[in-house]
């Protein structure tokens, strides 16, 4: 009897073997065909650039949240940095193309703004990240409050210099809002420290090669200022990866954004403190408004300040 | 028998090509069944594209009809759009289907794009028509016009650029699918390969086990059968376990050998009982024989007893007469002796009248040799009354006399002895003597002895007498050295009697 048993043991493994074989053939019908008979929420965002920074920690909070909430969610960037033109004609071709809710940054330009009133028009929810533009469609706002970012960072550079210096600001372009608003934070917080000055206030245009000119440029025109403060994101990450503790030109360097490059900023000693913001979580935040709106529907225009956060070389985060 | 029938040797072949037969079959239909859903794999994401591909012929022939009605106003291209308008929308109901089955961003915005393309040149069309009315001609401006026919073509922009991702990513996909399709297929093929291994392996080792049991239970059964040819008596049985035509056999050939063997014993102990019932009647003849010798040998002496008696009367009366009265003792008694052995020699006697007639010859001895010789009896009265054949002491105590003691001058002695056991009566003659020769003793041991030929009665007479007599087995039984010898007999008991 047991001599059989290999025998029937055989067999069956042969008949294993072949039902292994059909089975193995059928993911090939059945692939990608989960989900498919849901009524998916699509939803576009449209961001200004790759940065490898701000924006792609913000891209992956949106598509975080498609993955977590349940929507298709889909990044389009314009093929030059922050060209808006391109970045119209994305909004309009996702109008075109119907898509539930758009996700884009506040850019106060006619026809950007014409194209996403059409398409809000047309039934398309519409939140803009980072900057919102006041007076136009209904439309939901999740970002920074920046006028408090830069107050914190204005007591950040007290604390840095002792209430006693002088401080150059590195913005990123004129008459942007969020970047003013964070300014005027820093101006106001400064008020109270009559030793603190502002000495210049100079524009990088998120461009790493404008970061390094102006760097020089203030180091060399200005050389009473011992502190430098960076309120967007283009110029910290630019200065993390060339500068350290003794290399950097001002005694004190604090800057916007932590991504990789301000970590390694952090732990090279080049910066005192990097202000954080929660660029992933406004995009996770963006992506759950849209889909409780269009489930549950309720009030729309609203404006959600998420907040920052200060982070030395002390803090976990740098480590 | 029938489960045995099931299992033989035909069967476990059958067995074999069956189960080959099934896993080729089997394992064919599976690589056929992943071959035809292969083929469904690459004919699926083909008639996909196709069917892309048909819409997109189709948008840009409505967008043709719709740039030749911007251009050139003619009704027959707008016409021509509103037929074509149909021929899209069929086609976008085709892409929304291929939605459904599987869902895709890039095919879901391309549906919708075409749906406001449509809508566009919808307007575009009504735009065109009401500005080549006659009624209305001014209502329409041709900035109006113009305006929405950008409209169109940026939303045609959209849709090649929908197309070209599209493609783009069917395409990936599909170099994606080729690619695992490739993978699978020759996934498929090392499995088959394996497979038809396997398969030959599970046969072959099937075969081989068949053929083993085969060549085992045949080596089992020569060997049985050489045991067998050497040793017909063979205790040990053949036990096969293999379940088949040949375990019959061997149960057969033990039960043919168990017959044999039975029908053998029978005829040797046939042969043996033949044998001894042979010896048995020769012993019988023999003894007939020495019957008949002993008889004719009595019927000689009896020539003319009354002479011999009347003889002797007149010679003892003469004795008396002249006073000799020993003399006249010594002729009586042997002619008691002698009236003794002519009247009772053919008849059965007690133990008790053998021992007179014993006393009688061992007078006439003594008269003879005076005192070279003495006699003694051990008597054990509750014995005597013991029957058994006439002239049984006498011719021992005259064997003692003749081979045992004749040559001593002085101091031969014979003893006679019997003693009652209780099962049987024990007679014993002893003599001082020279004893027997080794030979002889041993002859008389292995009940060998022969008659003897001067025509004396001797030892083998008495002893072939007694056991015809007695019709059991007695003792016979000397113990000799010299200067020593005992003849020890053992019959019997009286109560067991059965000659008389």
């Amino acid at each position: 009897m047991r001599k059989t048993i290999w025998f029937w043991a055989g067999t069956l493994l042969v008949c294993l073997a072949a039902l292994a074989l059909l089975l193995f053939s059928f993911p090939l019908r059945n692939r990608r065909k989960q989900d498919t008979n849901r009524d998916w929420i699509r939803i576009t965002a449209v961001l200004p650039h790759k940065d490898y920074g701000y924006w792609s920690i913000m891209g992956e909070g949106i598509l975080a949240g498609g993955e977590e909430y349940g929507a298709d969610v889909k990044i389009v960037i314009p093929r030059m940095n922050y060209d808006v033109a391109q970045m119209t004609g994305l909004i309009r071709q996702e109008t075109a193309a119907r898509v539930d809710a758009l996700i884009v940054q506040g850019i106060e330009d006619k026809d950007y703004l014409e194209a996403l009133g059409k398409a809000q028009a047309q039934g398309i929810l519409i939140v803009l990240v980072d900057t919102d533009v006041e007076g136009i469609f209904p439309h939901l706002y999740v970002g920074t409050d920046n006028y408090a970012a830069g107050k914190k960072m204005g007591e950040a550079v007290a604390a840095a210099t002792g209430g006693h210096g002088t401080v150059a600001v590195l913005s990123g372009a004129e008459n942007y809002p969020n970047l003013e608003e964070r300014y005027d934070g820093i101006c106001k917080a400064l008020e109270q420290y009559p030793d603190l000055t502002v000495a210049c206030l100079e524009y990088d245009q998120y461009d790493s090669l404008r970061v390094m000119e102006k760097y020089q440029t203030i180091a060399r025109e200005h050389p009473e200022v011992d502190t430098l403060v960076c309120i967007e994101g283009t110029s910290g990450q630019t200065l993390g990866t060339r500068l350290t503790g003794e290399t950097r030109k001002f005694s004190h360097i604090l800057v916007f954004d932590l991504v990789d490059e301000t970590i390694q900023g952090l732990r090279a000693g080049a910066f005192e403190g990097v202000m954080e913001q929660q660029q992933a979580n406004m995009g996770r935040i963006s992506v759950y408004e849209i889909i409780r709106y269009l489930e549950y529907g309720g009030k729309w225009e609203r404006k959600i300040l998420t907040d920052v956060n200060f982070v030395t070389p002390e803090d976990p985060e740098a480590a | 028998m029938d489960k045995e029938r099931k299992r033989s040797i035909a069967t476990e072949y059958k067995k074999g090509y069956s189960v080959i037969l099934g896993c080729v079959i089997i394992m064919f239909a599976a690589a056929s069944m992943g071959n035809w859903m292969l083929s469904l794999g690459y004919g699926s994401a083909l008639d996909e594209l196709l069917e892309l591909n048909q819409l997109f012929v189709e948008i840009e022939t409505a967008n043709m009809a719709v740039s030749d009605a911007y251009l050139y106003l003619r009704e027959s291209s707008m016409k021509g759009y509103e037929d074509e308008r149909e021929n899209v929308r069929r086609q976008i109901s085709v892409v929304e289907q291929q939605v459904a089955r599987e869902y895709s961003r890039a095919k879901k915005d391309l549906a919708c794009m075409t749906e406001t393309y449509l809508e566009e040149c919808d307007d575009l069309i009504a735009l065109l028509k009401s500005y080549g009315s006659q009624e209305n001609p001014q209502k329409v401006s041709d900035r109006e016009i113009d305006r929405s026919f950008r409209a169109t073509q940026e939303v045609m922009d959209y849709i090649n650029t929908s197309f070209k991702d599209i493609y783009s990513i069917e395409l990936t996909v599909s170099l994606e699918k080729k690619q695992t399709m490739a993978q699978i297929s020759q996934s498929i093929g090392f499995l088959q390969i394996g497979l038809l291994v396997l398969v030959l392996a599970i046969y072959l080792k099937h075969n081989l086990r068949i053929i083993r049991n085969i060549s085992d239970s045949l080596g089992q059964l020569t060997r049985f059968v050489e045991c067998i040819k050497g040793n017909l008596y063979h205790t040990e049985r053949l036990e096969l376990r293999s379940h088949d035509e040949l375990m019959i056999l061997a149960d057969t050939m033990n039960d043919m050998l168990d017959i044999i063997q039975k029908q053998v014993g029978q005829l040797e102990q046939d042969s043996q009982i033949r044998a001894q019932i042979k010896e048995m009647e020769i012993d019988n003849l023999r003894l007939k024989n020495e019957l008949q010798s002993s008889q004719m040998n009595l019927l000689q002496s009896r020539i003319n007893p009354h002479f011999l008696f009347n003889t002797l009367n007149m010679i003892s009366n003469s004795a008396v007469m002249e006073d000799a009265e020993q003399t006249r003792t010594l002729i009586d008694i042997t002619a008691e002796y002698l009236r003794y052995n002519l009247d009772r020699l053919t008849k059965t006697v007690s133990l008790s009248e053998e021992i007179e007639n014993l006393k009688d010859y061992i007078y006439i001895q003594k008269c003879r040799f005076e005192d070279r010789f003495t006699f003694a009896f051990e008597l054990d009265m509750d014995c005597g009354m013991q029957k058994m054949p006439c002239m049984i002491l006498q011719p021992l105590v005259e064997n003692a006399l003749k081979h045992g003691i004749h040559n001593m001058l002085t101091g031969g002695k014979v003893t006679i002895r019997t003693r009652q056991a209780p099962a049987y009566t024990v007679i014993e003659i002893e003599d001082n003597g020279c004893g027997f020769p080794e030979e002889y003793i041993t002859k008389i041991r292995n009940g060998e002895l022969e008659y003897e030929k001067d025509g004396h009665v001797g030892i083998r007479n008495i002893y072939m007498r007694l056991k015809l007599f007695y019709h059991s087995e007695i003792v016979f039984d000397v113990d000799s050295y010299p200067g020593r010898t005992v003849l020890h007999i053992e019959v019997p008991r009286q109560g067991t009697l059965q000659g008389e």
